[in-house]
């Protein structure tokens, strides 16, 4: 038996000539919470629905120890994914949902789904489809965390919700899914607000894996100098990756430790996930590596 | 087993309201009709019937109640079931369903048994109890409330239950002998969607002439309308041979003989399984809900 | 729920928050510190990053890690942090602090000591 939730090798999928993921290996191990992140049409969606099997992968891909195409049904039973539109039934009362859900999934609690359902504002009277995007999301996640999952898959849950909501969703993610032996995926754009909750990373461009690493790993291989801008041209001498502003001047991004004499030139700041992302995904006018 | 339950179970949350509306309106709707508005039932049929007037009119209320119920709820059923393949689409709540760890097998047969058998047999019992009430008001406009009540009720309602008794074996029957018609509208409705049933009729129509050309043999002409026939005779077997009622002294004595004819007839149906063409159209129908558990996975 | 700076890695600015704590006497000396969970829950971090936080307090010797049991505070620890904060603060921020004062010809008396 693995000790990867997730195990990924030379993964491709392809929709006609166009490869949405381009061989991409990675692994998740048990108990992370990883962040996906990726611009629009990075192929986040395309990568999560490969992993439930719904779309057909080329290359070695194995989720549970089961190949998610072929073995479908049996990873449902442990795998949970929401995608980012919409999808509960709209003729349905939310009460009707968990009912439902309780005698087609196994591994279901309905009281559970309740008492997550109690901290959102969706009722469990109301008719799907009368509730806002938001109150759908949030009924659909509780429905979802009421699952006792191995693996969750979500993409892009908090979009639609308010702060409120969110912070709501982020809580219930550390009390609820955060135990050790549980593993979320998780793709958004909000990549601030989710950083600190964040264990490991995986960021995509144009369906190329450019960054897999636990945040751990992040903060020691990547260093940040501010500095101030009389050094600015020093500091490019050095390639860094990115160069960009700060509040009270510029900073300077590299991959690895630069060399002493320009570490004595700024102050080393935390590489936050944004610049990172930034740094690793812009449009190549620069050389674009894959790390 | 739960879970084939609980799909069932999904049919009845979803639609029971409108279950509930087709049966009840025209229950309505007749009702205050028949209160209020004339009633008639001509000189000739006064005439014969004469003393049996209520037995016959409540007779007929049962039963031309209990058709209207079982036509609109089944032909409902049948519209909605030739939909099946893209139900969920439009609100893209099919993802939803696909999620959860149900086979496609039951996910498929569930709804087919709910909307195709378990709901015409709802409408027999429906029937049933608004062809009471429908009774009660006639005979009360036409002969008065005591009557209805001094009715032959044990006759009638034994009479009522061999009825619904043939009902109950026949209607599944019939539906498995259209069934291959019918699979083969919900497959075309995968790809074809609102067309399916057009697409269909002009690929029938299409097959059968290749067939006269290639056999000289309408097959297809043959085929459907040999399913069509069998249907009906799975509902009453017995043709020509039927129960006829000239007269009120054949009223009573038909009800009274009314469950040993049924139980005869149920035998004659059930003889009639055993065709090559109920064969062939098992198989086709189980290559058709191949396909479509096939499709449902891709 | 206290915002996190881009200066320092999540698991130090955290671990400083606990030391602020720790002279608070939050939790004191041979007590308990709350769990990775309780902690990851209130600050919304990931329990690693706790996790990470906590180991990093231990290796300055101020929690002690029972297996089984958790991270204590270790006897003594308040007291030490007291004396090291006081020391950074007489040697680094009290002479500026003076400067300052100088600067805009605020003496003692000018200082309200009783407060809060």
């Amino acid at each position: 038996m693995s000790e990867f939730l997730v195990e990924a090798v030379g993964l491709s999928v392809r929709y006609g000539s166009k490869a949405a993921v381009d061989d991409v290996s990675f692994t998740i191990p048990k108990g992370r919470v990883v962040g996906l992140l990726g611009h629009n049409g990075a192929g986040k969606t395309t990568l999560m629905r490969a992993l439930v099997g719904l779309a057909k992968p080329e290359g070695k891909l194995s989720v549970l120890g089961l190949s998610p195409r072929a073995q479908r049904q049996e990873l449902l039973t442990s795998v949970c994914y929401i995608p980012d539109v919409a999808i509960l039934p709209r003729w349905a009362r939310v009460g009707e949902l968990i009912t439902l859900m309780s005698g087609l999934h196994p591994k279901f609690s309905a009281e559970r789904a309740r008492a997550l359902l109690r901290r959102t504002s969706v009722g469990l009277n109301d008719k799907v489809k009368t509730l806002s995007k938001g109150m759908v999301v949030q009924a659909h996640l509780a429905l979802v965390a009421a699952i006792d999952a191995r693996l969750m898959v979500l993409d892009e849950p908090t979009l639609g919700l308010d702060v409120l909501s969110r912070k709501a969703f982020y809580e219930m993610l550390i009390d609820e899914w955060c135990d050790g032996e549980r593993s979320v995926l998780i793709s958004t754009h909000q990549v601030e607000e989710v950083e600190a909750l964040l264990s490991d990373v995986l960021m995509l461009n144009e369906g190329k894996l450019v960054l897999s690493t636990s945040l751990e790993d992040m903060d020691r291989r990547f260093v940040a100098l501010s500095h101030d801008p009389a050094v600015a041209e020093q500091m490019a001498a050095a390639h860094p990756l990115l160069r960009y502003r700060v509040m009270g001047g510029s900073a300077a991004l590299f991959d690895g430790a630069p060399p002493d004499s320009v570490l004595a030139l700024g102050q080393r700041v935390r590489p936050s996930l944004v610049d990172l992302f930034v740094a690793l995904t812009r449009k190549p006018e620069l050389d674009r590596t894959q790390f | 087993m739960t879970s084939f339950k609980t799909l069932m179970q999904r049919e009845w949350l979803q639609h029971r309201f409108g279950w509930a509306l087709l049966a009840g309106v025209p229950v309505a709707i007749i009702l205050p009709l028949l209160t209020l508005g004339q009633v008639n039932f001509g000189e000739d049929t006064t005439a014969h019937m004469a003393g049996s007037m209520p037995l016959f009119i409540t007779a007929a209320s049962l039963a031309a109640t209990v058709m209207v119920l079982v036509g609109i709820l089944w032909s409902a059923s049948l519209i909605q079931m030739s939909g099946l393949a893209r139900r969920d689409h439009g609100d893209r709540s099919n993802e939803f369903w696909l999620s959860l760890p149900t086979g496609d097998a039951p996910s498929l047969a569930a709804p087919l048994l709910v909307h195709l058998v378990l709901v015409p047999l709802a409408a027999v019992a429906a029937g049933l109890v608004a062809g009471l009430l429908v009774s009660l008001v006639l005979v009360t406009r036409v002969t008065g409330l005591a009557s209805w009540f001094t009715l032959p009720w044990g006759t009638l309602l034994t009479a009522a239950l061999a009825g619904a008794a043939r009902l109950a074996v026949g209607i599944p029957l019939a539906m498995l002998w259209l069934l291959p018609l019918i699979m083969l509208t919900v497959l075309a409705g995968a790809w074809f969607k609102r067309w399916a049933v057009p697409v269909l009729i002009v690929a029938f129509g299409l097959a059968g002439l290749l067939f006269e050309r290639l056999l000289g043999l309408p097959l297809i002409d043959a085929w459907v309308s040999r399913l069509f026939e069998m249907a009906g005779r799975a509902l009453l077997a017995t043709g020509g041979h039927g129960l006829t009622i000239e007269g009120q002294s054949d009223l009573l004595a038909g009800l009274q003989a009314a469950p040993r004819w049924v139980a005869s007839d149920v035998l004659n149906a059930l003889a009639a399984l055993a065709q090559p063409v109920f064969g062939f159209g098992l198989l086709v129908s189980a290559g058709c809900f191949a396909a479509l558990m096939w499709w449902r996975r891709r | 729920m206290p915002t996190w700076n881009d200066k320092f890695p999540i698991y130090q600015q955290l671990a400083d928050v606990l030391v602020a704590g720790l002279l608070d006497g939050e939790p004191a000396d041979g007590e308990a510190m709350p769990s990775v969970r309780t902690l990851a829950s209130r600050y919304l971090l990931n329990p690693l990053t706790v996790t990470r936080a906590l180991q990093a307090l231990g290796d300055s010797g101020l929690l002690e890690n029972r297996r089984g049991l958790g991270h204590f505070v270790t006897p003594g620890a308040r007291e030490r942090l007291k004396q090291a904060e006081r020391q950074r603060f007489l040697g680094e921020e009290w002479p500026r602090l003076r400067t300052r004062l100088r600067r805009l010809d605020i003496g003692a008396e000018h200082l309200q000591w009783e407060s809060k």
